[in-house]
């Protein structure tokens, strides 16, 4: 023990030469949820990213046997016998004879074998490559694993494609509102002085109106004209506008807190010259801190986007996301009657959680004191 | 502590000014003006024919021909003068008159949110401070994810579900139907109360999740410093010791953040009131703003953040009546 | 022995261990002591040495990772003449809370944080009364405990001290922060006080000041003193007794003037030829060379032998060195006087 203590194991060498990226990722591969939920991002991603694919259906395809049809759940075997491929059942839709509401019917005979790699409807991966195969779907008739909605729409599909859309719009949110905060807590904290107080009184004003109602109100602006395209693109501005102050508080506060540490003191004393100081001392605490903070401020940009579409204020259909499928989740009737029009809700409980987990996980490890906080 | 006082005044005079401004360009942002939707509100689909003269003495009627500043000045002059918010057209009478009883119920529903999520906050988190690990603790953490993760009209929907599978009723609503139009009375305020509940758990939802968050990293931050051993060593009682020394510090934070929390409420009221259907302020805001009816829209948003302003303000003042370091330092 | 009879506290084997990530760590280990009423016990050690974790054994306020091991002791004459055995009351027996701050009293390095800074002054000190009818004669009302407190303030040396009463603990300067604290400590007429390095954190010119009126109160109150520094220089001028720690226990311990003449421990006489003395002109001073281990990797044998010049390999390193009695109550832990005065 006693002469181990004077020199340095394999170990502790690597540890103490390691680099500030090097030990932010040895510290966070130690934060199991953190890494639970990094794949589960990853695995939404990429289900967004090829959700034509794994879709079975186009988004607005409607089926007009399966109105309000309840999940249908692949299996293996009924009274009718075993069978190694998984199937569902066909369906049938009739007329209630006192409500004379539409009724799916299933037909238990009937049985549809689920094939992996089939041909479907024509579509355009990542909007370039014209493709026909789809992940999965049934030899004939059709395959719902989460059900229908009240106009006979895959809901498994229409989730891929909106899962999609939330994230993308939450990213881009994101990054506008990083990049107006970068620029303008930049500039507050970089020319001081009146600008400063100029900036924080903006920035104060537009935090201290509530969030939601300011987003509705600049939502409530976009034109009827504007196509799909245009409102996407404007939610993601307002979302990036909305956002900024408090990304820039955080900025400016960092920026001056950093710049009073005594280790720049010490450099600028070493005769250091500013832009050494900025590249070398400031910026590798900043990248990390905003990589940190843009992960902490995705979640709220993603409820935001579902919140106001599901008021009917942001995106809009034929458009699909989140907050437009839960829209039709809204009245007491549509729950009752299909529950399973919940399950985007999993989806958005489930994404904010990997969001908030990871986030945490990157804030410990990009900290170098947290360890001793803890 | 006047002087105090009186610069945090003028402090909120000039937010507010600001403020105005920003929701006097908000009105003004959707396409047309409000001569053009008053004619299509109007006269559409009675057969008459409106023609560019017509908007034109509308336009003139309202004073809309006038350059932006100026109306910017009537409008802000009648608010402050004759508490005079406008026209409103989806009503066909003036603002004052539609949001009328809907103020005092928003009121009641966000003292009935804050009062929740402070007395389920506070002392909790103040126990799981203490008892740390213990289920309290380890709860509080599962909640304070949960509490972001679930946006607060994903749990109306959740609880408007529950209540119509397992219960068989609908929990929307802030009257039961034989008071909605009845004029005041004890039993409508007990009706009232009763309704209040669902709604106000449903609003202080995530702002309990995160003031709880709060309370706990302040008050395990508290409980460590030498003062609390300090006071130990004089011979009090732990109960004593906690309650007096630490919590009296923990509670600063959530004084100091009652703005965000108001905030927070009144961001999420529109949608949990669509939900659930509350005939309160938010609900009216998100019709107004889906019928472009911009001066009723304009005069909630302003009304919203007045309470939000008002309450930074009167946080100021009890965070210095509570702290004497500001009291004394900061003034 | 004689003396040990009349002891206000007899502490036997004191062992202190802290709950770990890593399993059970000593802090303290088989610490003894004897303290007689109206005396100065000096405990010297560097940081980490055990010996803050060792005077806060004796009002029970360590932190709750803590746990003080079976078969230690701590024996404590109460005012009314019972004895009390520190060790065996359980955390929430209302005995401690009257022997908190009624019978020992605590004074802290950083007065500025023992004080709560949204209370005053007087509102803290008046609390300490209120706690203690035993200590000061029966309850008493806000005006009696105010004029108290105010007559005690004055006695530390505040000036204005009424004005002082109704301050909060950031409106006054450092000295008479630890002024204050030291007030606020006696005003119960505690029978033991406990300064945990209470000048460590003034300057020079106050420490000095501060050292004096702690030696005035204690000869005039008659209480007993532990007074805890890294500082020998501290102990010289206030200390009856000394024992100087290293890595939980107790290495050297006797009458402050022998230990400090006639060190015999390698590490007071490291600890000593640390120290600047006028008498010695120009001598440079000597640094106690290396660092004090961790608790938790403590070396085998004597836990100075790694840092000890005179160190016998072989032997230091294997087995803990016997307490030998090497003049009048003067008591050293090295193999280096084993053989001299047996065992």
């Amino acid at each position: 023990m006693a002469e181990e203590r004077g020199g340095l194991g394999a170990e502790e060498l690597r540890y103490y030469t390691a680099s500030q990226w090097q030990l932010i990722w040895w510290r966070f591969r130690r934060h199991r949820g953190a890494l639970v939920g990094a794949w589960v991002l990853l695995v939404l991603a990429f289900m967004g990213a090829f959700a034509p694919f794994i879709a079975p259906y186009s988004g607005t395809a409607r089926d007009r046997d399966y109105v309000y049809g309840p999940p249908q759940i692949p299996r293996f075997w009924d009274e009718n016998g075993f069978s190694l491929r998984p199937f569902v059942y066909g369906v049938k839709t009739e007329r209630d004879p006192v409500t004379l509401r539409k009724i799916a019917r299933v037909d238990r005979d009937q049985r549809r074998y689920l094939r992996f790699f089939v041909e479907g409807e024509p579509y355009r991966l990542f909007g370039l490559i014209p493709m026909r195969v789809r992940l999965f779907g049934v030899e004939e008739g059709k395959i719902h694993l989460f059900g229908t909605d009240e106009l006979g729409r895959d809901l498994f599909s229409r989730l891929m494609f909106a899962t999609g859309t939330s994230l993308s719009i939450g990213v881009l949110g994101v990054l506008i509102a990083e990049f107006l905060a970068l620029v303008i807590g930049g500039i507050a904290g970089y020319f001081g002085g009146w600008i400063d107080y100029g900036i924080q009184r903006l920035t104060e004003v537009v935090r201290v109106v509530p969030v939601i109602p300011l987003y509705m109100g600049l939502a409530a602006a976009f034109p009827p004209e504007w196509s799909n395209v245009q409102v996407y693109f404007a939610m993601t501005l307002v979302l990036g506008l909305v956002g900024w102050p408090t990304l820039a508080r955080r900025v400016r506060s960092h920026l001056l807190a950093q710049r009073r540490e005594d280790y720049v003191l010490a450099a600028e004393l070493a005769g250091a010259r500013p832009a050494w100081v900025i590249r070398r001392h400031l910026l590798p605490s900043f990248t990390s801190y905003i990589i940190v903070d843009v992960v902490i401020s995705f979640p709220y940009m993603v409820l935001s986007e579902t919140a106001l579409s599901f008021i009917g204020l942001g995106l809009r259909p034929p458009t699909i996301s989140w907050g437009i499928l839960l829209q039709e989740a809204q009245n007491v009737r549509a729950i009752e009657q299909a529950p399973w029009l919940f399950i985007p809700a999993v989806f958005v409980i489930v994404a904010v959680l990997a969001f908030t987990v990871l986030g945490d996980g990157l804030r410990d490890a990009a900290d170098p004191y947290a360890v001793s906080r803890r | 502590m006047l002087r105090f006082i009186l610069q945090r005044a003028i402090g909120m005079v000039v937010t507010m000014f600001f403020v105005s401004i920003m929701v006097f360009v908000i009105m003004e942002l959707p396409p047309g003006d409000y001569a053009d939707r008053y004619a299509f509100r109007k006269f559409s689909g009675t057969g008459v024919v409106v023609t560019e003269e017509d908007i034109e003495s509308i336009r003139k009627q309202f004073g809309l021909d006038r350059p932006a500043w100026e109306r910017y000045l009537t409008w802000i002059w009648g608010i402050v003068t004759r508490f005079d918010f406008g026209p409103s057209f989806a009503f066909e009478t003036s603002v004052t008159d539609v949001i009328g009883e809907r103020v005092g119920l928003t009121l009641v529903l966000l003292v009935a949110t804050l009062l929740l999520t402070y007395l389920l906050s506070i002392p909790i988190g103040i126990y799981a401070a203490v008892r740390r690990q213990s289920l309290a603790d380890y709860g509080l953490t599962v909640v304070s994810y949960l509490g972001l993760a679930i946006p607060n009209f994903m749990l109306a929907l959740i609880l408007l579900y529950i209540g119509v599978t397992y219960f068989d009723t609908t929990v929307g609503g802030l009257f039961s139907p034989e008071f909605e139009k009845a004029p005041w009375s004890w039993a409508k305020f007990r009706d009232l109360l009763a309704h209040l509940f669902v709604p106000a758990v449903v609003l202080a939802w995530s702002a309990t999740a995160l003031q709880l968050q709060t309370v706990r990293a302040t008050m395990s931050d508290e409980l460590h410093k030498p003062y609390v051993d300090a006071a130990r060593a004089r011979g009090l009682g732990e109960a004593k010791v906690i309650l007096k020394y630490p919590a009296r510090l923990a509670i600063n934070p959530v004084v100091s953040t009652i703005g965000f929390d108001i905030n927070r409420i009144f961001s999420e009221l529109p949608i949990v009131a669509l939900v659930l259907g509350l005939p309160e302020l938010g609900e009216l805001l998100l019709r107004s703003f889906l019928d472009l009816d911009m001066y009723v829209a304009g005069a909630i948003l302003l009304m919203l953040t007045f309470v939000i302003v008002f309450m930074n303000f009167v946080s100021d003042i009890v965070l210095a009546l509570l702290d004497p370091r500001i009291r004394l330092e900061g003034g | 022995m004689s003396a040990a009879a009349a002891a206000l506290l007899r502490v036997r084997d004191l062992t202190v261990d802290f709950r770990t990530d890593e399993g059970w760590v000593r802090a303290v280990e088989e610490v003894g002591f004897d303290l007689r009423p109206g005396r100065t016990l000096g405990l010297v050690g560097e940081s980490g040495s055990g010996k803050s974790v060792s005077t806060r054994a004796l009002v029970r306020l360590l932190p709750a990772s803590a746990r003080i091991a079976p078969g230690s002791s701590m024996r404590f004459r109460l005012r009314s003449g019972e004895e009390m055995e520190i060790a065996a009351l359980s955390p929430r027996d209302r005995r401690l809370r009257r022997l908190r701050g009624g019978e020992i009293a605590l004074i802290f390095q950083e007065p500025m944080a023992a004080f709560s800074p949204v209370y005053t002054i007087g509102h803290q000190m008046c609390e300490a009364l209120f706690a203690h009818p035993e200590a000061v004669g029966g309850r008493l009302s806000r005006a009696e405990a105010r004029e108290r407190a105010v007559e005690m303030l004055a006695r530390v040396g505040i000036a204005n001290p009424a004005l002082r009463f109704d301050q909060y603990p950031f409106e006054l300067s450092g000295g008479m922060r630890q002024r204050a604290m030291i007030a606020l400590a006696l005003i119960t007429r505690p029978q033991l006080l406990i300064a945990d390095e209470p000048t460590t954190a003034l300057d020079v010119t106050l420490q000095a000041q501060i050292l004096d009126l702690m030696q005035e109160l204690r000869a005039e109150f008659g209480m007993a003193m532990i007074f805890i520094t890294h500082d020998m220089a501290v102990i010289a001028q206030i200390a009856d007794e000394v024992a100087v720690m290293y890595l939980g226990r107790i290495v050297e311990s006797g009458p402050a003037r022998e230990v400090l003449r006639r060190p015999k421990h390698p590490y007071t006489q490291a600890l000593l030829r640390a120290l600047p003395r006028p008498e010695a002109g120009r001598r440079r001073l000597v640094p106690v060379p290396g660092d004090i281990p961790s608790p938790r990797e403590r070396p085998a044998g004597c836990p100075f032998h790694p840092r000890c010049a005179h160190r016998l390999p072989g032997r230091c390193d294997r087995a803990l060195p016997p307490v030998v009695e090497v003049g009048d109550g003067h008591r050293v832990a090295c193999v280096l006087f084993a053989e001299e005065g047996g065992r």
